[in-house]
């Protein structure tokens, strides 16, 4: 049975019931000034922590152009999540991955120019210690920022949570890092990708579980 | 769609006039070897729609917004059929093409079942398993016991093969 007008009744009665005004979710962009506000207490953390010790020899451009270049760069992943999470058609089959590869390459590149201005080793029997300070200090600095991203993107409806929040994770490590690399002066490579980079991995691993046990959720119920 | 979020029942129902009949079509092209209903799939997609309406963005376009709910509701009952399906599915599925009516659906119904029929059967059935009733590649390879990469190799290879004998199928022929 249709109305006048072809909705089903059974449909059209369901939407009558519950027809109260809706407010739009925000806009992504306007959303990522939130992201852009938390960063603030985030960064201040790190002038707890002091500047890096060869903070002169890296130089302005290459210390802090560099990371507020990186911050911009992770507002933007912060508005693609947002982005991401309103429903809409989209192929996306190649630009995730060339999503990914800026990311690495930003980092690895930045560490590469790093380290060329100021060649930072970590101290002989340190290893351990100074890998254990720039994975853990990133990763649990970067869970709220995530948090906050998440609970943004929730609000709307994502078609593919895992990919949102993954995006969150990688937009929050990015935001996390681009304030840690002026704490930590070690910018030898191993140090870079087996700490800096898997801190951004692993906040980005996160964000992806938590989309797959959302995905989860949203089929059972 | 913006007179839609204020709560104008008018504006709900000028949306699904435009939509329904689109959306209708989206899912008969999806849903051909099925043989379910698009209806059903049309009702879940509005109510799902209406669930979601605060997360369309006012001054954006409505078509894409709406279709990825489409899509998305399309591919939950896909996933949902799934389970209910008792193995012999690839088989069945075959069976299954030649019950729609129309001409359209017809023709394509015939190079579809003529397109599968040249393709090994067990690249055929991991192919209708997983595309058509939306099982994952370890339940295709528990069945079938083979691994989830095989599975996932055959579906890849038979798909392959039915995008390639489709287009040869499509492409017009030489007159000479």
């Amino acid at each position: 049975m249709t109305t006048d007008r072809g909705v089903p009744a059974q449909l059209g009665r369901a939407v009558r019931e519950d027809l109260d005004p809706v407010r739009p979710a925000a806009s992504p962009w306007r959303s990522v000034w939130m992201v852009l506000a938390l960063c603030l207490p985030v960064a201040g953390v790190y002038f707890l922590l002091g500047l890096r010790g060869d903070a002169e020899r890296v130089g302005g451009w290459l210390l802090w152009g560099a990371s507020l270049a990186q911050v911009a760069l992770g507002l933007v992943f912060a508005w693609a999540t947002l982005e991401l999470s309103i429903p809409r058609v989209r192929r996306l089959a190649w630009k995730a991955p060339l999503a990914v590869a800026l990311a690495v390459a930003w980092l690895l590149g930045l560490s590469a120019a790093t380290w060329r201005t100021s060649p930072g080793q970590t101290p002989p029997g340190g290893e351990l210690f100074y890998w254990w300070i720039c994975f853990s200090g990133p990763t649990l600095l970067g869970l709220p920022l995530l948090v906050l991203l998440l609970a943004l993107a929730s609000r709307a409806r994502a078609m593919r949570p895992q990919l949102v929040g993954a995006s969150a994770g990688l937009a929050s490590g990015l935001l996390v890092d681009a304030f840690w690399r002026t704490y930590c002066s070690v910018s030898a490579l191993g140090h870079v990708l087996g700490a800096h980079v898997l801190a951004v991995a692993g906040l980005t691993a996160i964000g992806f579980a938590v989309g797959i046990v959302q995905r989860r959720r949203a089929r059972e119920s | 769609m913006e007179r839609y979020q204020e709560g104008d029942y008018a504006a709900f129902e000028d949306l699904y006039g435009r939509f329904a009949p689109r959306l209708a079509a989206y899912f008969r092209r999806q849903l051909l070897l099925l043989g379910a209903n698009e209806e059903d799939l049309v009702q879940d997609t509005f109510l799902q729609l209406h669930r979601s309406r605060h997360t369309y963005l006012p001054g954006r376009p409505v078509a894409p917004w709406i279709f990825a709910i489409a899509r998305h509701a399309y591919l939950m009952d896909r996933r949902r059929r799934a389970r209910r399906i008792s193995p012999e599915v690839g088989e069945r599925a075959l069976e299954r093409l030649g019950r729609e009516s129309g001409e359209e659906a017809l023709h394509l119904r015939l190079q579809l079942e003529a397109a599968l029929g040249r393709i090994g059967p067990a690249r055929r059935v991991a192919l209708l398993l997983h595309d058509l009733w939306g099982w994952t590649f370890g339940e295709i390879g528990e069945r079938l016991d083979i691994g989830e990469g095989a599975s996932k190799l055959r579906a890849s290879r038979g798909r392959a093969d039915l995008r390639r004998i489709l287009t040869e199928s499509a492409e017009p022929e030489d007159d000479d």
